[in-house]
Parts: C-alpha cells; sequence; structure tokens
C-alpha cells in the first residue's frame, strides 16, 4: 500500500462521484429540521452494500460529517437546530441573523465546521495506527468486556435514565438471540417463523428505530407550519480576514476539545458542542455578547461538533467502541461488510482503512467548500414542508429495508420497530443502545461462551484474574458513572 | 400516588412477563444454546424491576401523548401499514403513488395535480436513484414483470 494507491482510489470518478453524492445528501439532511445525522447515515446504510467497502464506508463517514454541518444552517437560519448538535449554535447563530448577519454567521459555521473536521481526520488517521496495537493484547474475556464498555459508552448517552439505558441494551441483546444458534444450530425463539431462522435482519431493525420512528414524531402534528427561512445578505463566498477576526484561538481550541470528546465513549457531538460553547464563553473577552449573537458562540460550538465526528471514528476503527448513535450505525456497516475493527484494518485491510481516513478529511474540505459556494441553495432545503418530507422518508424506509435481502418480510421488520420506537421514547428509553445492542450482540455472546469454556464456568473469577480485564472493568465503570459529569457540564 | 401507571412502567412490566415467558421456553433449549439468552433474561427482569422502582421512587418525566397527537400518529401507521399491503401486491412503483396521494392529502396538501405529479417525481427518482445507479433491488409486482 501506498499513498499513491490510497489517492488514487480517493479520487476514482466513482469515490468522489459518491463522496460529493454523500455530502449533498448530509447537508440537505442536517438542514432539515427532524432529520438527525443518525437518520441520515441509518437510511442511506443499506444502499452501500451494493459498493466497495471503502466507498460504502467513505460515503457513510461523509453523510456524517456533512449532517453534523448542516445543522447549522437551520439552527442560524430559522432558530430550529437540525441536527441536536446545532443546539448552541443557534443560540448565537440566530441573533446574527436577526441582526441582519446571518451571512457572516454562515460562513463562519462553515469555516469552523470544515477547519473542525480536517482537524479531527488528521487526529484519526495520527492517532488510530498506533492505538489499533492495543488489540493484539485482548483475549476473550477483554473483547467480551470491550462490547460491554462500547454498550455502557451508548447506553449513558442515550437515555434519560441510566437503567433505562441498560434496559434497553438488554433488549437490543435478547434480540440477538433470536433465530439459530451460532455454536450449534439450535433455533431459539423463532417460533415456527422460518424467515426468523436467520435472526432479525440488523438493518430493517436500525431504520425502524431511528428513521420510521422520527416519521411518527413528525406526523403528531402534521399541519403545523414550519418555521420561515430567514432571508441573509450573500454578498460574499469565502470568509474575509473581518470575518475570522479574532476567531482562530476558538476555532483552534474547540477543534481540540472536539476530538478528545469525540475519543471519550458516551459523549457526542452535541455535548462536545455545549462544552466548547461554555469554554469558549468562559474565556472570551466579550462574555456578554454570548447569546445575543456572537461569532465566536457560533464558531466554538461548530468547529466542536465537526470536531467530535473525526474523534469518535477513533474508539470505533481501533476498537469497535461506537463513541456516539451515529458511530454506532458505521460499526454495523463496517461489520456487515465483513470489517472487524482492530489491528486488522490498519494491516490487512489498510488500503481501505486509509483511504477512508484520507478520504474523510478531504470530505470535509468539500463540506467547507460546498457550504460556502452553494449556502443559498440549502438555506432554501429548510423550508421544503413537512408533508413531501414524510412520505419521502418512508418510501427512503421501505426501499432501505427491502434492499438488503430483497425481503418484504424485512420491511415488516422495520414497521414494527418504528412503532416500537416511537412507544419507548415516549416513555423515556432511546433506541441507540438497542441497536448498538444488535450490532455487538453476537460477539458479546460468542465472547461470553469462549470465556465461560475457558474458564470452567467461573467467568467473573477468571476475568479478574487478568489485569487487562480489570481495567476494562473499571473502565465500564467510569462509562457508567459519567453522564453525571457531562449532565453538569450541558447545563453549564 | 399515582392513580395511573406511567408508560415506562407498563413497558418493565410487559418486558418482565415476555422475559419470565421466554425463559420457560429456554428450558426445551440445549445448555449451551440457553447459557446468554437466560443470563440476558434474568439481566432483563433484574432492570425492569429497578426501572419500575425509580419509576416510583423519582418523579420521572415522561412525555405525554395527547389525544389529537395520538389519533395523527395511529392515522400515519395505518397509512404505512396500507403502503406495504398494497406494495405487496401491486408493487412498489403503485403503491407509491398511492402513498403520497393519501399521505400527502392527510398531511394538509389539497392540490391533488400537485400530489400526483410529486408521486411520479418521486417513482423516476427511485427508478434512476435505486434501481439504475445503485443497482439495489426493488419491489416489482405483477403490472411490471
Amino acid at each position: 500500500m501506498s499513498l499513491l494507491t490510497v489517492m488514487m482510489s480517493i479520487f476514482s470518478f466513482k469515490n468522489m462521484l459518491i463522496m460529493c453524492g454523500g455530502i449533498l445528501i448530509g447537508i440537505i439532511g442536517g438542514a432539515l429540521p427532524g432529520i438527525s445525522s443518525t437518520m441520515c447515515v441509518s437510511l442511506l446504510l443499506p444502499f452501500t452494500f451494493a459498493m466497495s467497502p471503502e466507498t460504502g464506508i467513505l460515503m457513510l463517514m461523509a453523510i456524517y460529517t456533512s449532517a453534523v454541518y448542516g445543522g447549522s444552517i437551520s439552527a442560524i437560519l430559522i432558530n430550529t437546530p437540525g441536527t441536536g448538535s446545532s443546539a448552541a449554535t443557534a443560540l448565537d447563530g440566530y441573533p446574527l441573523t436577526s441582526q441582519g448577519r446571518g451571512g457572516q454567521a454562515l460562513r463562519i459555521s462553515t469555516l469552523a465546521s470544515a477547519i473542525g473536521g480536517v482537524v479531527s481526520g488528521i487526529a484519526l488517521l495520527i492517532l488510530a495506527p498506533p492505538l489499533s496495537q492495543i488489540s493484539l493484547l485482548f483475549g476473550p474475556s477483554e473483547y467480551m468486556l470491550l462490547a460491554i464498555i462500547g454498550l455502557t459508552a451508548v447506553v449513558t448517552l442515550a437515555a434519560d435514565s441510566v437503567l433505562k439505558g441498560i434496559l434497553s441494551a438488554i433488549f437490543g441483546l435478547l434480540l440477538t438471540t433470536v433465530g439459530v444458534d451460532f455454536s450449534i444450530g439450535y433455533p431459539r425463539f423463532t417460533f415456527g417463523i422460518l424467515e426468523l431462522d436467520s435472526g432479525i435482519s440488523f438493518i430493517p431493525a436500525l431504520i425502524g428505530l431511528f428513521a420510521l420512528s422520527e416519521v411518527l414524531k413528525l406526523c403528531e402534528n402534521p399541519k403545523e407550519k414550519g418555521a420561515s427561512v430567514a432571508d441573509f445578505e450573500a454578498d460574499r463566498i469565502f470568509p474575509n480576514r473581518e470575518d475570522t477576526k479574532g476567531l482562530w484561538g476558538t476555532i483552534s481550541r474547540s477543534s481540540i476539545i472536539g476530538v478528545i470528546i469525540g475519543i471519550l465513549p458516551g459523549a457526542g457531538a452535541e455535548i462536545g458542542s455545549w462544552i466548547s460553547y461554555n469554554t469558549a464563553k468562559s474565556l472570551s473577552k466579550e462574555k456578554e455578547k454570548f447569546g445575543k449573537g456572537s461569532l465566536e458562540g457560533v464558531a466554538a460550538s461548530e468547529t466542536a461538533n465537526n470536531a467530535v465526528t473525526g474523534g469518535a471514528l477513533i474508539p470505533l476503527l481501533t476498537l469497535g467502541i461506537p463513541g456516539s448513535s451515529v458511530a454506532a450505525v458505521i460499526l454495523g456497516g463496517l461489520l456487515i461488510h465483513g470489517l472487524v475493527p482492530g489491528r486488522e484494518l490498519f494491516t490487512t485491510h489498510a488500503q481501505m482503512t486509509y483511504t477512508v481516513i484520507i478520504g474523510f478529511i478531504i470530505a470535509n474540505i468539500l463540506v467547507g467548500l460546498f457550504g460556502l459556494v452553494l449556502v443559498k441553495p440549502f438555506s432554501q432545503v429548510a423550508k421544503l414542508p413537512k408533508k413531501y418530507l414524510t412520505p419521502m422518508i418512508v418510501i427512503f424506509c421501505f426501499v432501505g429495508s427491502f434492499a438488503l435481502n430483497n425481503s418484504m418480510f424485512d420491511i415488516v421488520i422495520m414497521i414494527i420497530f418504528g412503532v416500537l420506537g416511537y412507544i419507548i421514547q415516549k416513555a423515556g428509553f432511546h433506541p441507540a443502545p438497542i441497536v448498538l445492542a444488535m450490532v455487538l450482540g453476537e460477539m458479546l455472546e460468542s465472547r461470553y461462551l469462549q470465556t465461560f469454556t475457558v474458564s470452567n464456568g467461573n467467568v467473573l473469577s477468571y476475568m479478574f484474574s487478568r489485569p487487562i480485564s480489570i481495567v476494562l472493568i473499571v473502565i465500564a465503570i467510569i462509562f457508567l458513572i459519567s453522564p453525571i459529569f457531562f449532565k453538569n457540564v450541558e447545563q453549564g | 400516588m399515582k392513580k395511573y401507571l406511567k408508560l415506562d412502567t407498563i413497558i418493565s412490566f410487559i418486558l418482565i412477563l415476555i422475559a419470565t415467558i421466554l425463559l420457560n421456553i429456554t428450558r426445551e433449549f440445549p445448555e449451551r444454546s440457553a447459557l446468554f439468552p437466560r443470563l440476558i433474561l434474568i439481566s432483563m427482569i433484574i432492570f425492569s424491576v429497578l426501572v419500575i422502582i425509580e419509576s416510583i421512587i423519582k418523579d420521572t418525566h415522561i412525555k405525554k401523548i395527547g389525544k389529537e397527537k395520538f389519533k395523527n400518529v395511529v392515522i400515519i401507521t395505518i397509512l404505512i401499514i396500507g403502503y406495504y399491503i398494497i406494495s405487496k401486491i401491486l408493487g412498489l412503483i403503485i403503491g407509491t403513488l398511492l402513498f403520497i396521494l393519501v399521505s400527502t392529502k392527510f398531511l394538509g396538501e389539497n392540490k391533488f395535480l400537485r400530489a400526483l405529479l410529486i408521486g411520479i417525481a418521486f417513482n423516476v427518482m427511485i427508478y434512476l436513484v435505486f434501481v439504475k445507479f445503485l443497482s439495489v433491488p426493488i419491489p416489482y409486482r405483477p403490472i411490471f414483470m
């Protein structure tokens, strides 16, 4: 593998076309209030199966980072963050629009997002290969604990109570036990339904939980009018010195904060942007402007939320621990393409992995260019009425669910999980732990059975006799406790 | 003391019931196949009980669904199920067209012609993007076979 082959692969016509398409879809999806970055990636995941792994994963990552950026457009122009990670941006972005400086706010948010994303991509490129070597030290019990750490990370991120998060994850694990048991071929919980022999398909369940459930939420008030998009001056395309004056420090600091928050499982783009926003506010010479139209506030939030994206991919690619809901979906994409996170990604599949990582950096540069040049048409997207948006998402859900196995039964699964996702969210549960448990369940069970065999049934005493396992248990406990800290920071 | 059960409590009770039934079923499984599901099911019962206790102790915030909202969600769910049934019988192309006509009407579109044009545009998009460009199969049925 050489840099030249990697670059040739990235700049091949097909990869560039797919990447640019992914960026456009991501920005548009992110800009639409009601469509999260998780939904964007989930809806497009099934279509990556027809692609090579590198093209597919590259597209998912491009959608991820561009959707996070896209959220800032509606946050700034209509005071409704397109994605949760842009909530902090709206605090200052919309007041700037009201003051007639919307164009300036959009230019800064685009520049900050692109820089944050590029920095996180570089961090991914530098940190991931050495970190992946850690996975060589692991035996079955450590892999089992890694899966548990991955689950605790999302459990704490996604639910309003840790107990509900854990219960959601357990329910997800239960779903993975449906179907013919992979160790001895015994059919479990299939109730004579042939289609369940191969288990509950992960992709339709994911689309139902993340996308269809959101459609149902959007339809609670079907005739509700969308917010009007404020007009803004687009006197120039690229930001000038006047725009960026005094912001470079904030952008640099927020990039680092974003990457670190991204690496920490249990935190996501939302928390990253809030921590960065609060830090910028506390260090600013013009604290009083925050909340009333501060460019520093927009830059801090937007740099960090995009810096989180690359950061979240570091534990994902090296250890298989997703730092966010979107990373959990990308993990599903990796596993379905037969790619297991860890050292192998950086040795056997090195060309693919480096193509994806360097492609991610280039995708972030393209996000910046697209965002600056096409800001006017993107801003109009936020106007798309619900009456067209919701049927469109439903159709995507149908096509995506069917595409994987050419099976109408998968559409039934998607609908069931969509309704389920809607109901559980009303009860304060979150679908992300269920999805991640479905991704990690089979690995967890196989490693558990291996550990059970090796330890002659004494799994706990075996784990406590291994120092690495003890360290991983401590990490899992820290992740379970961390939401208390993050909630405090988020509330500022 | 609350006079009604909260949704999280109801869900936890349902999970306890499911787990108990499934635990019983695992008795028929070979020992190795039953090991992991049993661990999961027992954990499910324990954590469901903990969620119920938490819900009683803490006055956890549960989003209530108003009558009107609930009705709308039920209607769109029925439309989605109808879309599935029609797509299964007549294929996705016809199903999509009908779904767009009915769902956009429900969501506030009063102009039939505009909805029809959007439905046709969607079908063309599905065909070009998914079938031609991404080589993704879609469920064609009798009319198009």
